[in-house]
């Protein structure tokens, strides 16, 4: 009966976006299909996406060149690219919901500060570390101390903002500036302690890249990422009632407290994850559900799986260009996406003035 | 019916409620009045569970605070006192996400149904901060309604809990607003309005309870409340209580008032 129902042409009511934001879903969807083909056609070895279908198609084997390109390096960058872009985008959304506030980030819950803060000091003192451990840790010492920062500052936040079973999202929200200030100043104690090489990293690091992606990293991160996103469409109507603020979302049978412990918590490993593999990458956790919320209007039951999708195609995209403009090396993505991204959204802002005051 | 009993709330270790009881019956419009800061709104939040109050408050013989939240979104719907909206919502899907929380699945055009009622038709493609105050008001209420849209619910009868649903309305709507009201008790449900104006109370509410800093002065129905001497003792100013020709009904003008200054 409900499909009888939802394919009988029936006229929506004006102010009903719910056919456009469907509608939306569907060609986002195209879209991340088609740059993830791009974006696997695209890197510093001639490898060609159409020459490998040709040979598959033949039926002959790819040469183990070719292979390696493309399973190893092309292939875990763009998983980790879709992975992390829909991780950011999907928070951001999220976020700007519980804090009832656009501008809000994953930032906020102090998972950044404590994420950088946890990079910083594995880089800096990571040397200092005896050699079994580092050897044992090798490269995932950065990432893991990344994800530890950012989930204790978190936790810390959270417990600072919550008494007697009730999370003041006001005082998490200025507990998160003041941690943040705590962690920045950390961390610069720690950059003055380093030297030239580890400050190279640093800075690479701050910027954010999708350049060491292994399958390993996805492995790890990818299930809390996955794990965190799955919760975001029981979260979605919620959010919806928390734009009425926290009383009428309760008179609405929504369990408020459960549902904001279940947004921070995610949005924490969510970002966590994240940050850790690649870096601090801005932009997307604001820019993507701001864009969305302009097109098919803020119902987070479609602001969030679109969310999603924009931020991953975005990310991978914007990863593209870091990988072309100044080929063979790199650019941090970091700095394509505030390239690009702030132009673009100060444009947005500007002819669509009216929307933002509300 | 819903029961109030031996209510008390303290605000900031200030007591702001205290010892109220108060038994509001289904079919009837039961009105909350009383001075500014005298404790209505402090009560109508007592009752819907945002405050932590001593005493019991019991919704047709259940204790309220033993319902789970999205029972009891089934079985009464608070229009708060304003309401300010993160996000451009239109005025549609805020109605709609009255509808979501109700007892049983709606059809979808009952948010447009709703916002007839409240007069609102044709309103529905606007974004809701867009509205005046007083719009922004009954698109609240075409939302309240959608939620406990059937007056008689599984459960018994459902509830509107309403802070001053008229306060910021011309006239012509306030008696609109005010007749939905009595329709929706009419029909048997149950309604409790903090109201702002006496005249409309005394035209439209069967019970009345009368608040003064934290106290129920009276309760009753209309002629019992809205006298002279209770309405100047609640006021602070010497208020004269006049009644309308047949029907008998009361009513108060600022015109009649002795400034307490005066006298
Ligand atoms: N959150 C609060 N903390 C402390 N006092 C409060 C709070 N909310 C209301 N009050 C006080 O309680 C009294 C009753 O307030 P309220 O119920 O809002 O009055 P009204 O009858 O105008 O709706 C007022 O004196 C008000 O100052
Ligand atoms: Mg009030």
């Amino acid at each position: 009966m409900t499909l009888a129902l939802s394919s009988e042409p029936f006229a929506r009511p004006q102010g009903d976006r719910r056919g456009r934001a469907r509608m939306a879903g569907w060609v986002l969807a195209l879209v991340l299909v088609l740059t993830s083909s791009v974006s696997l056609n695209v890197g510093a070895s001639g490898v060609n996406l159409l020459e490998i279908i040709g040979t598959l198609a033949r039926g002959d084997a790819l040469d183990a060149r070719t292979r390696l390109i493309l399973f190893d390096i092309r292939l875990p960058r763009l998983a980790m690219g879709i992975l992390v872009g829909a991780a950011l985008a999907v928070s951001g959304a999220v976020m700007q919901g519980l804090f009832r506030n656009p501008l809000a980030d994953p930032g906020l819950v102090g998972v950044g500060a404590g994420a950088g803060l946890g990079a910083i000091t594995a880089i800096v003192l990571g040397a200092s570390l005896p050699v079994t451990m580092q050897a044992g840790l090798g490269i995932y010492l950065v990432p893991v101390a990344a994800f530890l920062g950012g989930w204790l500052t978190t936790i810390l936040l959270y417990q600072i903002s919550t008494s007697r079973g009730r999370t003041s999202v006001a005082v998490m929200l200025l507990g998160g500036i003041a941690m943040g200030a705590l962690a920045g100043a950390l961390s610069g104690i720690l950059i003055y302690m380093a030297d030239d090489a580890q400050l190279r990293d640093l800075t690479f690091w701050g910027l954010g890249s999708l350049a060491g992606a292994t399958w390993t990293k996805i492995w790890i991160a990818g299930p809390l990422i996955v794990l965190a996103l799955a919760a975001a469409p029981f979260l979605a109507r919620a959010l919806n009632g928390l734009a009425l603020g926290e009383a009428p979302a309760a008179h609405l049978g929504i369990p408020v407290q459960r549902m904001k412990n279940i947004a921070i918590l995610s949005v924490a490993a969510a970002t966590g994850a994240a940050v850790a593999v690649s870096g601090g990458i801005g932009f997307i956790g604001i820019v993507v559900p701001h864009l969305l919320r302009l097109l098919i209007g803020p119902d987070h039951r479609y602001l969030l799986p679109n969310a999603a999708l924009l931020g991953a195609s975005l990310l991978i995209a914007a990863d593209m260009v870091a990988r072309v403009v100044i080929a063979p090396a790199e650019l941090p993505i970091g700095i394509v996406t505030a390239t690009l991204g702030g132009p673009f959204f100060l444009w947005i802002l500007l002819r669509n003035r009216t929307l933002l005051d509300m | 019916m819903l029961t109030v009993d031996h209510v008390s709330v303290w605000l900031a270790r200030k007591r702001v409620l205290e010892d109220i009881s108060l038994r509001a019956e289904a079919g009837q419009i039961t009105a909350i009045v009383g001075p500014n800061g005298s404790g209505k709104t402090t009560l109508l939040r007592a009752i819907t569970q945002e405050l932590p109050y001593a005493g019991k408050i019991y919704l047709e013989g259940t204790e309220i605070g033993a319902l789970r939240g999205w029972e009891l979104a089934a079985r009464r719907a608070v229009l708060p006192q304003a309401s300010r909206i993160a996000f451009p919502f239109t005025v549609l899907e805020i109605v709609r996400l009255g509808l979501s929380a109700g007892a049983t699945a709606a059809p979808d055009t009952r948010a447009l149904e709703a916002l007839a009622r409240v007069g609102l038709s044709g309103f529905e493609g606007r974004y809701y901060q867009e509205l005046s105050g007083g719009e922004q008001q009954r698109v609240q209420l075409a939302r309240v309604l959608t939620q406990v849209w059937a007056p008689i619910g599984p459960h018994g009868p459902c509830w509107l809990l309403l802070d001053e649903p008229v306060s910021s309305l011309d006239i012509g709507h306030q008696l609109e607003v005010m007749e939905l009201a009595a329709d929706y008790a009419a029909r048997g449900g149950g309604v409790i309005a903090v109201m702002h104006d006496l005249n409309l109370t005394a035209m439209f509410a069967q019970q009345i309870i009368l608040l003064a800093s934290g106290h129920a002065i009276a309760q009753g129905p209309p002629a019992h409340v809205l006298t002279d001497d209770l309405l100047s003792r609640a006021y602070g100013c010497d208020l004269q209580v006049g009644t309308s020709p047949a029907p008998p009904i009361p009513y108060v003008l600022p015109q009649m008032a002795r400034r307490t200054i005066q006298s």
